[in-house]
């Protein structure tokens, strides 16, 4: 059976700068863009006010009939307001907020329980350095490709691989409380 | 030692058969590397499935422009299009604003006269005025101020056009008053051949791109926080608040461990440091905790993360897993220069802190400066 793509309204709709259709993509893809910036950004409500503004800025150049979905597209987006963000801290040379390490013993959990215990996955993803965070948040939660993830960052695939390995590396370490 | 790195890798297929062999006899032979492994698999599908939470709604609303800032809206009317007039002198209860000429979004529970209508707002209004021939344009100050009465009655016949975005607006008319709703637009006033008014824009712009569409806006913002900030720093010093920025001077607790007592935590900085990635550029140990510079010697994506895993590594191992560490780090083209200072648990507390990552902070600085 040969099936006609077409293009989603409301995208067109919210490109022709309609309020409600730009409501219906913040109902739609909100949760997403606001699950990044929690998880990867100190000041997580102004950077998702900002990536909003910038993906509806460059909503016209979405092309709805092509190969990436939506939700990708924004993603992108969102990950790379915050790579620059992330490297004008840097550049400012800003104080890494003080950094608790946690507690070597967290919950009764152990082994493959502790890992699907959310909040202490949550809490463990959370003291990951930021780098390896942004590689590991956007890769399992959000589907993100890896060589995607290393053209935003503007490095080498094997980086961010790199960034990967130590990440998970980093999380098992904290589930296993050793 | 478990190596999770290389359990990582073995997800991702990315083992030399050598490797592979190697890796699969210890897991075998290993209870604990097996529980890790098992863990490792099942990471990447927990992680997928940790649920999303919407947003705080207030900050859609603020995206959709519904609840925007008065202050926004000054901001993005030319002053001459708007003539805010200020009314002395009328009765108590009258209003004592009038909208003479031009468009303003008035956010609130307030009363004025657009025109010569009273016109009482709870809510998000737009107000348009177009006043009627023979208004002397442009600048109130030809009115006689003297006499309210006339202001608005030089304003007689003046069109108006009210958008409510939010709440009410309640209009007084030669029949009485109408009540505008949300979402409702009315117009006063209107011949049938005047134009009307243009309409309220669809998406009212937010704060940022009001400062990107105009470079005049945004140096008078920057001026203005400029003056801000000196103000603040001025009245900082007015009342001896630097101190809390600077703190005070911590004394070297008696109970400490020797691995972090001066002597001690110099030996060990530098059995941990003697790699050849990192140089040991300034050890501070005037005062508690001790402070320390370290310079990468390699440039590279990675520098900066070395540096962060390498001070906590050396942190959990000088001080333990309960350990603060103030870290501070600046990336020049990959070239990364850290400070940091190590505070046990026991030792810790919010004084403490402010006055580490003030000593951080300088001891960097001089490094950065002394590099200039």
């Amino acid at each position: 059976m040969h099936m006609l793509a077409f293009p989603d309204r409301v995208v067109l709709r919210a490109i022709q700068g309609e309020t409600s259709a730009r409501s219906e993509l913040l109902s739609r893809h909100g949760a997403l863009v606001w699950g990044i910036c929690r998880r990867l950004s100190p000041d997580p409500e102004d950077d998702y006010q900002t990536i909003w503004e910038k993906v509806f800025r460059a909503l016209s150049g979405f092309d709805p009939h092509g190969p990436a979905q939506l939700s990708t597209w924004i993603a992108t987006i969102a990950h790379r307001h915050l790579v620059d963000q992330h490297r004008r801290r840097k550049v400012r040379g800003e104080v890494v907020e003080v950094r608790d390490l946690p507690a070597d013993q967290e919950g009764p959990e152990r082994g493959i329980d502790a890992v699907r215990d959310r909040k202490r996955l949550e809490r463990a993803l959370s003291v990951l350095p930021e780098d390896q965070r942004r590689v590991v948040v956007l890769h399992h939660l959000d589907g993100v490709p890896l060589d995607s993830i290393a053209a935003t960052e503007s490095v080498a695939v094997g980086t961010v691989k790199s960034r990967l390995h130590r990440g998970r590396a980093r999380l098992l370490e904290q589930l296993r409380g050793r | 030692m478990i190596d999770l790195e290389t359990l990582s890798r073995r997800l991702e297929g990315e083992l030399s058969p050598e490797e592979e062999a190697a890796i699969a006899a210890k897991i075998a032979a290993d209870p604990e590397l097996r529980e890790a492994w098992e863990m490792m698999k099942a990471l990447p599908g927990e992680l997928a499935s940790l649920p999303e939470t919407a947003p705080p709604a207030r900050l859609n609303r603020a995206i959709l422009g519904e609840k925007a800032p008065i202050s926004r809206w000054w901001l993005s009317i030319p002053l001459a299009a708007a003539v805010l007039l200020g009314v002395w002198g009328l009765r108590p209860s009258a209003p004592e604003i009038v909208l003479a000429e031009g468009s303003q979004r008035i956010v609130g529970e307030v009363s004025l006269f657009a025109g010569d209508r009273r016109l009482d707002i709870d809510g998000d209004v737009l107000v348009q005025v177009e006043p009627p021939q023979g208004y002397p344009r442009g600048s109130g100050a030809e009115v006689d101020m003297k006499s309210a009465t006339h202001l608005v009655s030089a304003l007689a016949g003046a069109a108006i056009t009210i958008t409510v975005y939010q709440g009410t607006a309640t209009v007084a008319s030669s029949d009485g008053e109408v009540v505008i709703s949300a979402g409702e637009t009315e117009s006063f006033g209107l011949s049938e051949s005047k134009a009307r008014p243009e309409l309220a824009p669809a998406d009212p712009p937010t704060q940022a791109a009001i400062r990107r569409a105009d470079p005049a806006v945004q140096a008078r913002i920057t001026e203005l926080e400029q003056q801000v900030a000196a103000l603040q720093f001025e009245q900082a010093l007015t009342r001896g608040q630097l101190r809390t920025v600077a703190g005070e001077p911590s004394v070297w607790p008696e109970n400490l461990p020797e691995n972090l007592k001066p002597a001690g935590f110099e030996t060990a900085l530098r059995e941990a440091f003697s790699a050849d990635r990192f140089a040991i550029d300034e050890v501070d140990c005037e005062e508690f905790p001790c402070v320390v510079t370290l310079l990468s010697k390699e440039a590279g994506d990675l520098a900066g993360e070395e540096l962060q895993q390498a001070i906590e590594d050396f942190a959990r191992a000088t001080a333990g897993e309960r350990s603060h560490a103030v870290v501070m780090s600046r990336d020049d083209n990959g070239q990364v220069v850290g400070g940091f200072a190590i505070i046990p648990d026991d030792h810790w507390s919010e004084d403490i802190g402010v006055r580490a990552r003030y000593r951080t902070e300088g001891q960097l600085q001089g490094v950065l400066d002394s590099e200039e």
